[in-house]
């Protein structure tokens, strides 16, 4: 730590002792006994699987829980050095700053110059610091300060909180899967700040799914299984914890059409989402669309899915019963919360399913049989996309659209996912779109590549072509 | 709500408290004919001001609602001239909002700042502003996701529809302002906390002070000749 220039503090960032958390007096303890240690200048990784404590650690170290949501803490959080136990997140994020999950509703004005430079006016610097610091990190994390919050993409405004929290300067940062919603490009432009941000003495915490493809660049790793924290002595540790994930390539040729774009174009918000795009969907093919933020990948979905009417072109759907089209075509959005919306895990599955039999398999299939009775709101993000994907199954449809599937998914939760859309794709020649950034999705579950460049099909091919797109971003990037 | 913002807007005070003083003038004239003096009036100094398109955009959405309550009026009452002075009121609404409507929020905000006001007021402004195209825009969503779980609009699917539209919709409300309030509480935001720096000052211009004096000799026009 002495090695660091200019940052000489011998305290420790981030120092948890004895910390437990239960929601209510009657709940059972959702984290146990954590202690923790994290210091200037490290990077540390903290992985597990879905709705076992991630987001609660996280959220009980920058003072949300037990201060804003309520809940029983028990223990000691310090920052910097100092006890922070009993500070509320406001008087917290002078030492820390949080990125948190679902950036679009962290998002509060209209302009993203205005939206970065909200954090540094409450934390009082001056007009001349401010205009430097969104100017700084705007340009590291390709922003463009004049354009509207409103119109952005996932990804950008995952990037556009990120950059607000950068900008405030604190040197503790805390992050809730900062990587979920960015493109390939996007992570590693990220990944590289936050070493920079380390090698000035930052100390850094990431809730992260993806583990392999940010492991060679963090220090430390973590796990967390049933409320427990295991820091490894060897951060390779971790490895152990992750599954292989299997590919799923094939050859052979798809013949039938199903839906059929013809120079289909869609303007959104006086913007062009998509332009002039040609595409054919074959019945029984795995489709995986793939391009950077903003590119036009969720708009080519709706349009798809018949949740968007193009502004221009055709949209010819061949065998699919118009009046049954959203009995037969199931989407799953990036935000699960929507799409849930029944008092029961189990009616949730049930409301739509297509017999006790089908059920009965989605629920085994999904690991779902221990939470049945619970309410879908009250499970954690991994587990209610698991949800979602699970209850339109049951709908037992013919093209399944998936938007971001892999999103606060482990990799237990997506071997699960995976398996029951490849074996429907098998036995029943289920059609599966999917758009994705996750590298693991992408290259195990497709049998064509759509590669989307500014609302335009730039290239369409094999699934050696998703290597490509993930080398090409790579290398444009260095 | 980007697209009712102009270029130049006036001081955010400035048009705060006008509209609130037009929106109270124009109702104290609301059974006269001077009402159309004052409408035309504002029509004239919103074109030189730069504010006509966003009373243009205002116009129509209030004009429907004045008709569709005017026509009530007339219907109960059996009389045409409460019913105009009702859709004179509700055009009123268009017409003294639009200055406050052609502001960006963040101006109102940073004057706040630079005022020393209360930041619960700025907190308050902050949510709400932000609140109501949220979720607007999720309302789209939470249709979209019906959709896609096989629910239809339909009287037969009435409960299915309580639970798939008003479900999400308050979960989402309730979810949306606590994120909202985690956001701006771990960016330092504190209603506590006095000092906050300011990062594009708002000045009052000459321009400002020629529409303060103009709208007042409106009213005072309006008041003599109308």
């Amino acid at each position: 730590m002495d090695k660091i220039k200019g940052f000489a503090k011998k305290s420790s960032a981030i120092e948890l002792c004895n910390l437990s958390f239960r929601f209510a007096n009657e709940s059972p303890p959702v984290l146990k006994n954590i202690n923790l240690t994290l210091q200037y200048g490290e990077i540390m990784v903290l992985g597990g699987l879905s709705g076992e404590g991630k987001s609660t650690l996280v959220s009980m170290i920058s003072g949300i829980l037990p201060h804003m949501m309520g809940g029983i803490a028990e223990g000691q959080v310090h920052l910097d050095g100092q006890d922070v136990t009993n500070l509320k997140p406001g008087e917290r994020s002078r030492y820390l700053g949080s990125v948190l999950q679902n950036a679009e509703n962290q998002i509060i004005h209209q302009k993203v110059e205005d939206e970065l430079a909200f954090g540094c006016e409450n934390r009082n610097f001056s007009p001349e610091i401010i205009e430097e610091e969104i100017h700084e990190k705007a340009g590291l994390l390709h922003l463009n300060l004049s354009s509207q919050t409103r119109k952005l993409s996932g990804g950008e405004m995952q990037r556009v909180i990120t950059a607000a929290i950068l900008c405030m300067k604190q040197r503790i940062l805390l992050f809730d899967e900062p990587f979920a919603h960015l493109d390939f490009d996007g992570m590693k432009t990220l990944l590289s700040l936050l070493n920079r941000l380390k090698n000035k003495g930052y100390a850094i915490l990431i809730v992260e799914h993806r583990i392999e493809e940010i492991f060679d660049q963090v220090d430390r790793t973590a796990w967390l299984e049933q409320g427990n924290l295991e820091v490894f002595e060897e951060k390779k540790e971790i490895l152990k914890h992750l599954p292989v994930f299997q590919t799923y390539r094939r050859t052979g040729q798809f013949l039938n059409p199903l839906i059929v774009f013809q120079n289909v174009t869609m303007e959104l918000d006086r913007h062009e989402a998509l332009n002039d795009v040609d595409l054919t969907l074959y019945h029984g093919e795995r489709l995986m669309i793939l391009g950077d933020n903003g590119s036009g990948k969720t708009t080519l979905l709706k349009v798809m899915g018949r949740l968007l009417k193009p502004t221009g072109g055709r949209v010819c759907v061949k065998g699919i019963n118009e009046k049954e089209w959203f009995n037969q075509v199931g989407m799953i959005f990036q935000n699960p919360n929507y799409q849930l919306f029944m008092p029961t895990v189990y009616e949730e599955i049930a409301l739509k399913g297509k017999g006790e039999k089908l059920i009965r398999e989605i629920i085994e299939a999904f690991q779902l049989k221990e939470l049945l009775d619970r309410h879908p709101q009250s499970l954690s993000e991994g587990q209610k996309r698991r949800l979602t994907i699970a209850a339109v199954m049951a709908m037992d449809p013919e093209i399944v659209l998936l938007d971001e599937p892999t999103v606060g998914q482990d990799g237990r939760g997506l071997e699960m996912i995976a398996e029951y859309l490849l074996k429907q794709n098998r036995e029943k020649q289920i059609t599966i779109v999917t758009a994705t950034h996750d590298q693991r999705w992408a290259k195990s579950m497709a049998d064509r590549i759509l590669w989307i460049k500014d609302g335009s099909v730039h290239k369409v091919g094999n699934a050696a072509l998703g290597d490509n797109f993930f080398r090409q971003t790579e290398k444009n990037r260095e | 709500m980007e697209t009712f913002h102009v270029k130049k807007p006036i001081y955010p005070l400035v048009s705060f408290l006008f509209s609130i003083i037009i929106f109270a003038f124009g109702l104290f004239l609301a059974k006269e004919i001077a009402l159309i003096y004052l409408f035309l009036g504002l029509t004239l100094l919103y074109s030189a001001f730069g504010h006509l398109k966003t009373l243009l955009k205002l116009l129509p959405p209030f004009a429907l609602i004045g008709l569709l309550v005017g026509s009530g009026v007339w219907l109960t009452s059996g009389d045409y001239l409460p019913a105009i002075q009702t859709f004179g009121r509700i055009l009123l609404l268009a017409f003294s909002s639009t200055p406050m409507v052609g502001t960006p929020p963040i101006n109102l905000l940073r004057v706040f700042a630079q005022w020393g006001f209360p930041k619960v007021l700025s907190l308050g402004v902050l949510i709400t502003l932000r609140f109501i195209p949220l979720l607007i825009a999720e309302m789209k969503q939470i249709v979209h996701a019906m959709k896609t779980r096989g629910i239809r609009f339909g009287v037969k699917e009435r409960r299915t529809l309580y639970r798939g539209f008003m479900i999400p919709l308050l979960i989402r409300i309730v979810g949306m302002s606590d994120t909202m309030a985690i956001s701006v509480e771990t960016r330092g935001f504190s209603v506590e906390e006095k000092k906050q720096s300011v990062y594009r000052r708002i000045r009052f211009s000459l321009r400002d002070f020629i529409y303060t004096i103009l709208t007042i000799l409106l009213m005072i026009g309006v008041l003599i000749y109308g």
